[in-house]
């Protein structure tokens, strides 16, 4: 009898509009957390394992040396290399092939180059609408992906070191 | 003094075979050639005589003799290593040029006693003139008839060929020798088998340094006991001692085994004016090296070396004064192991020139904290694996010179500079 | 067996006394890391990895050359042995470059896999690492000479077993190279088993260069075709391509040891010359068809073409499969025709060897004594040659009958350089002096045959060995009295008690007998098919300029306008096109399954390593698809093996030749012709690589002065189309023509 009292006057006097109000108003000045994704985006980790790339030294030799270790610990077999001697004499890819369908971005084929050449960089929006060929990541879409990120692949590795 | 090998040194012309026939050379020749010495008699004298191996290992002469299958219906032969190429020794080479017809008779002994017709004199390459003294000796041999064919109508036959190596110390070791003297690269091969099964062109082959083999006319001569007490218990007769280093005198000398250290140092005119005596390496550079205090205290015997810490080897006695920088002579017998090794086993070839390398960083004054710990780490690692025993010869040093002089490794490799030289 | 006991690592074991702990280790499967250790090769114990713990002694020693004693203790796994193995192991990696990711070697590599048990997993070495200049060997081995680690099983390979030391350690200490001490570099015939043997990257394939990994190739049991040896092999397979070819062990094959032919050859399965569309000539002008249209075009042409059977003739190369020879006779047979042959190379079939072999490979090792009659065997059998080489190590006396002085890479008692027109005599002249020493009546045909100072030594030779074996090689076939000879051979075999064998085939010429690829009873031979002018033609991969004797003939009678020519091949050729009308693209070595009979007999069957490329298919297939359109009874096989096994229930009786021997000699010059070493078949022709090796450029028509003054030419002519060299190595009145018919190009 007296619980249902109380609730009459709560419910008259907007006791629970005002608690919820108080909530609102309290968010209004808060500091938001909600990202406005794509204008703004979270952080990322340096570790973060995004599209893959090939890389190169300062002085625009490719660094992979076809020594295939990459394709032969990837789980999903998505790697595809073939290899031959280069006229200089060195071992060189002819084909370097990501199967972007079949890569669970584990990142093992980063962990086991010899010489940094394969790595993920922080790229993750992108898709290819147009073709289903755009998805399997040959050679030149890899040392391309690589030349434009080169500075942030250098910085990502460079935060990262402190770590390994 | 200078009883055996050396008595001939101070009449004229020591080499010739007058002088030597003079000192009662040849006797024992001679009887065994009337057939008035058997071959188990010889070996009888010789396990008396206490003669052990002079080369470095000491091992009992008679006793080796033994182990020829003389009866075997096969050519043997009878090897003398004049390859004397161990730092700090020059007793052969003296031998060679004074008393060669020693040695050609002690190679013909040994020749009958083991049933071999032929013998081969491998010498030094470096060693032009001990060469031309020892061809002329056998030429002269040949001429008197001593040596060749059924000799005096008896059955007994003995010929004796000169071999000059090329320079290499490998060839030092008995098995790398006789690779050496078939024409191949001097290489040591593994045993089992022993040369005296498997030698010379797979021949039963004897090899005895030629100490030893000057050695054998006079026991035989005199008697197996007469040599026997010389020395001492368990090392007979004398040996030579190549005393060098920082001494006055410096010099071969023949005394009788067991003579204190301290008076054969007197005997090379004791250490320099104004220096102290501060390391001693008794036996030759892969002998394990002394300090003063235990040198002095030690007799120049197979025991009394050992018991101080080291070994008799060749007999050759280097001598440091207070002078020394231990770093550098390390370093300097490294780069000796480094650059002699043959390259065959893996150890030696790779840890010969590790040795080296890092002594010369500290030399450099590149030295690290744990150098010392990585040295005696590869040391210890090479002694005892490999094929023969240029691995532990080049260990050795290093790792006694650590255990002996390690306050002065350390300092070299804090201030980047010698404790001693500055 | 079991002589004594021994201990390893407390368990007792039996073994023979004096054997190496090394052998009853691997017998037992207890794993010893070896680097220098090498079953087939002498013991160096120069890597010393093997070390391990025996009680009583007191240094570690090698498993390798200890010989075991009874009640002996050992122990491989205790500290000791642990601590010495790692220390070695320490050794050999300071100076060994950490390159494995470039390495050929990488994922089957001694070292690597050492390197996992027993090293360590970071270096205390900062010195600077040692660099080995390179020189190149060859066009088939690649030297990576830092990687060395000195291990020397080449250099024992190339001493003991190739029986010429190329390779050798020069220098001493850290400086010790192992090199060629030639600047030539490496010539062996067996040179490729280096490779194998190497235990680290210094020394690998050169055509394999960089291409592929271990672990990304299927291998697969294979049987070289090359010679008669039938060396078992692995071919290693990539992506529907055969990438690589490396030995496997049979003992009694080939033991662990190939020939550079059977390895290298694999380069011209993808050589641009491959045949590999079904052809027809219509009217004149090539059209590239699908194989129910060849096929029906080739029927049809028969049907029209053979009025008679009669007029239809087979033809085969001698690489073909057992089962490939049994169906195409089987095809003629059906349709009626006995002209089947396969001994294009012989001059006159009447008038040519006929010997079977009575010994086997692993036999010839046990010899005590050899007569090699007209054969290079080195360079012609090498695995043979090999067996034969084991021999004289061991002591035989070998004794050879060449018109031309050859390189034998073990000593010969006695080589007779005799022309070939005295060959019949100088043989007749043994088995006279033979009967005569076993006061036997000497037959009249032997009446006028002198007997020389050199025909009793080889005489007495094989009458006082307990074990001899005449060998009888390729040269004798195209003798002017070679059927003489081999009756001679077979008679002094007889009366000496020794065993034959006969070299004088390639190939896979003994599955042709098996099959009964010969003319049966009216049938034409090869030479009397050419001179007959048969309407139609069927064949197996037949390049007639290299594989015809009369080759000039062959190719006329087959470019008859009214002859109709079905030829299956796995190479286009210029003249196969000119005279073919159908061509059909068939599967080459390693392409097919099928079998091979080598010369002791043996029967040894494969399977495809891979598929034919594009539209080639196996020859057997294409037979079988044949003899169906043909509507001909009994070709319902679903695989080569129903084949193999209906031809192992038939048996066909050698052809037998009557015992006539003349040994007049018949005056004028000789030509002995033979292909080259690395041109024998078409698939060595068009290994790229083997081409460019010294063997692979042999290419010489060699004769004396005297020879070349009468007929005429000088160095620096062409004979027969081959440059002429002059050498007083060969017997007088004789040319010895090694022809080599490379085709270079792509592969």
């Amino acid at each position: 009898m007296i619980s249902s009292i109380k609730k009459l006057v709560k419910d008259f006097s907007l006791g629970e509009l005002r608690a919820g109000m108080k909530i609102t108003a309290k968010e209004l000045v808060n500091k938001k957390i909600t990202v406005q994704y794509p204008e703004e985006k979270t952080p990322i980790s340096p570790r973060f394992r995004g599209l893959h790339a090939l890389r190169r030294y300062p002085n625009g030799e490719e660094r992979c040396i076809a020594c295939k270790l990459c394709e032969a610990v990837c789980p999903a077999n998505a790697i595809t290399i073939e290899s031959e001697m280069r006229d200089d004499g060195t071992r060189r890819t002819t084909q370097y092939d990501i199967d972007l369908f079949k890569c669970i971005f584990c990142g093992f084929c980063e962990e086991a180059c010899p010489v940094d050449a394969i790595v993920e960089t922080q790229i993750f929006e992108y898709a290819f609408v147009d073709s289903r060929e755009g998805s399997i990541m040959d050679k030149a879409h890899l040392l391309e992906v690589g030349d434009k990120n080169e500075k942030m692949i250098n910085q990502t590795k460079l935060e990262d070191s402190k770590y390994t | 003094m200078n009883e055996v090998c050396f008595k001939t040194l101070d009449q004229k012309d020591p080499w010739s075979l007058k002088t030597y026939e003079a000192n009662g050379g040849y006797s024992v020749w001679r009887k065994i050639l009337k057939g008035e010495f058997t071959p188990e008699q010889i070996i009888d004298e010789l396990k008396t005589s206490g003669l052990r191996g002079r080369g470095g290992a000491g091992f009992p002469t008679g006793l080796k003799w033994s182990f020829m299958p003389r009866n075997a219906d096969m050519q043997k032969y009878v090897v003398c290593n004049s390859d004397e190429g161990e730092p700090g020794t020059c007793k052969d080479r003296d031998i060679l040029r004074y008393n060669p017809h020693s040695v050609i008779e002690g190679m013909a002994i040994g020749g009958f006693v083991m049933n071999a017709t032929k013998g081969y004199n491998y010498i030094r390459g470096e060693f032009m003139e001990p060469f031309y003294r020892f061809e002329g000796a056998l030429k002269e041999a040949y001429a008197e008839g001593l040596l060749g064919e059924n000799l005096y109508d008896s059955s007994v036959s003995f010929d004796l060929y000169t071999h000059l190596g090329a320079g290499a110390y490998i060839c030092g070791e008995e098995t790398a020798l006789l690779e050496s003297l078939e024409g191949k690269k001097g290489q040591p091969r593994f045993k089992p088998p022993f040369p005296a099964n498997v030698g010379l062109f797979g021949m039963p082959t004897t090899i005895n340094n030629t100490e030893s083999f000057a050695s054998v006319p006079d026991i035989l001569a005199k008697g197996g006991q007469w040599f026997a007490d010389i020395g001492v218990e368990n090392s007979g007769g004398c040996k030579l001692f190549s005393v060098t280093g920082h001494v006055n005198e410096p010099a071969n000398f023949e005394v009788p085994m067991g003579t204190s250290f301290k008076d054969l140092l007197e005997m090379a005119g004791g250490v320099r004016e104004g220096h102290t005596l501060k390391a001693v390496i008794p036996g030759g550079s892969s002998t394990p090296v002394l300090t003063a205090e235990a040198a002095m205290a030690m007799t120049m015997d197979y025991d009394g070396i050992e018991k101080a810490g080291s070994m008799l080897g060749a007999g050759s006695v280097i001598i440091m004064d207070d002078s020394t920088c231990m770093v550098e002579t390390l370093t300097r017998l490294a780069h000796f192991y480094y650059d002699e090794s043959c390259g065959q086993c893996t150890p030696c070839r790779e840890g010969t020139g590790w040795l080296y390398r890092v002594l010369k960083r500290i030399m450099d004054g590149n030295g690290k904290a744990d150098d010392i710990d990585l040295l005696m780490g590869v040391q210890d690692k090479i002694m005892g694996n490999t094929i023969c025993a240029l691995g532990d010869a080049a260990a050795m040093p290093v790792e006694s010179f650590l255990r002996n002089f390690r306050k002065e490794f350390e300092y070299y490799i804090e201030h980047g500079k010698s404790m001693v030289k500055g | 067996m079991a002589d004594i006991e021994i201990e390893i690592d407390g368990n007792i074991i039996n073994a023979k006394a004096g054997e190496m702990l090394i052998a009853v280790t691997d017998r037992e499967g207890i794993s010893v890391p070896r680097f220098c250790y090498h079953k087939k090769l002498s013991i160096a114990a120069n890597c010393r990895m093997c070390l391990v713990d025996v009680e009583g002694a007191p240094k570690p020693q090698p498993a390798c050359s200890t010989p075991i004693s009874d009640g002996m203790k050992i122990h491989t796994q205790n500290d000791k042995a642990k601590a010495s193995q790692k220390a070695v192991m320490e050794f050999l990696l300071i100076n060994h470059p950490l390159d494995c990711p470039i390495c050929d070697q990488g994922g089957e590599c001694e070292l690597q896999d050492v390197a996992m048990d027993h090293g360590s997993d970071v270096s205390r070495f900062t010195e600077g690492k040692r660099i080995v200049a390179d020189s190149d060997i060859g066009a088939l081995i690649q030297t990576d000479m830092t990687r060395c680690i000195h291990c020397t099983r080449c250099v024992r390979f190339g001493a003991e077993v190739a029986g010429i030391m190329e390779m050798g350690g020069t220098g001493r200490g850290e400086d010790m190279k192992i090199e060629p001490f030639l600047a030539e570099g490496i010539q062996s015939e067996l040179s490729g088993n280096m490779i194998d043997v190497c235990p680290v990257g210094a020394l690998t394939s050169k055509p394999f260069r960089y291409e592929l990994r271990s672990w990304q190739m299927n291998a697969v049991s294979n049987v070289a075709r090359h010679d008669l040896v039938g060396s078992n092999i692995y071919t290693q397979t990539y992506k529907g391509r055969v990438k690589r070819i490396v030995a496997k062990d049979n003992e009694s094959v080939n033991e662990t040891w190939i020939s550079d032919r059977d390895r290298f050859s694999y380069e011209g399965l993808s050589h641009e010359n491959r045949l590999l569309v079904p052809k027809i000539k219509v009217e004149g002008a090539w059209q590239e068809v699908e194989w129910n249209v060849a096929l029906d075009f080739a029927v049809r042409g028969l049907e029209k073409n053979v009025r008679q059977a009669d007029q239809l003739g087979a033809l085969s190369s001698n690489t073909a499969t057992l089962e490939e020879f049994y169906l195409l006779q089987k095809i003629l047979r059906g349709t009626g025709s006995e002209n089947i042959d396969h001994r294009l190379n012989v001059k006159d079939i009447d008038n040519t060897i006929s010997l079977e072999s009575n010994i086997k490979l692993a036999g010839l090792e046990g010899v005590d004594h050899a007569l090699v009659i007209g054969s290079n065997l080195r360079l012609e059998q090498p695995m043979i040659n090999h067996r034969l080489r084991k021999a004289s190590l061991s002591g035989a006396s070998i004794d050879v009958i060449n018109a031309m002085a050859f390189d034998f890479n073990y000593r010969i008692n006695s080589e007779n350089i005799i022309a070939p027109n005295q060959t019949a005599l100088t043989l007749a002249s043994i088995l006279k002096s033979v009967l005569k020493s076993a006061h036997t009546e000497v037959p009249e045909y032997l009446g006028n045959a002198e007997v020389t100072e050199i025909a009793t030594q080889l005489a007495n030779q094989l009458t006082d060995s307990d074990n001899s074996v005449i060998i009888l090689g390729e040269h004798v076939i195209n003798n002017p009295q070679a059927l003489s000879i081999s009756n001679l051979i077979s008679e002094i075999a007889q009366k000496t008690n020794s065993t034959i064998l006969n070299v004088s085939a390639t190939a896979n010429s003994m599955a042709a007998g098996l099959a009964h690829f010969v003319p049966g009873k009216g049938g034409l031979d090869v030479n009397a098919m050419l001179a007959a002018n048969l309407n139609a033609y069927i064949l197996l991969d037949i390049y007639p300029q290299y594989d015809f004797h009369h080759s000039v003939q062959a190719i006329e009678a087959l470019s008859n306008d009214d002859t109709f020519v079905i030829s299956l091949n796995s190479f286009k050729d210029d003249v196969v096109s000119e005279y073919s009308d159908v061509l059909l693209p068939i599967a080459s070595f390693y392409e097919t399954s099928g079998s091979h009979v080598n010369v002791e007999g043996k029967v040894q069957s494969f399977t495809a390593a891979v598929n034919a490329p594009s539209d080639a298919k196996p020859a057997w297939k294409v037979l079988k698809v044949l003899a169906d359109l043909l509507e001909l009874p009994g070709f319902h096989y679903a695989d080569s093996m129903q084949v193999t096994s209906e031809i192992m229930h038939k048996s066909y009786k050698q052809h037998v030749h009557d015992e006539n021997i003349d040994i007049t000699v018949k005056r004028g010059v000789n030509v002995i012709w033979q292909k080259s070493p690395y041109a024998v078949d078409v698939l060595s022709r068009h290994a790229v690589s083997l081409q460019d090796t010294k063997i692979g450029q042999i290419n010489s028509a060699s004769m004396n002065k005297a020879t070349a003054k009468k007929l005429e030419i000088t160095q620096g002519d062409n004979y027969l189309g081959v440059p002429v060299s002059i050498s007083e190595s060969v017997a007088n009145s004789c040319v010895f023509v090694n022809a080599n018919h490379a085709i270079r190009g792509q592969s």
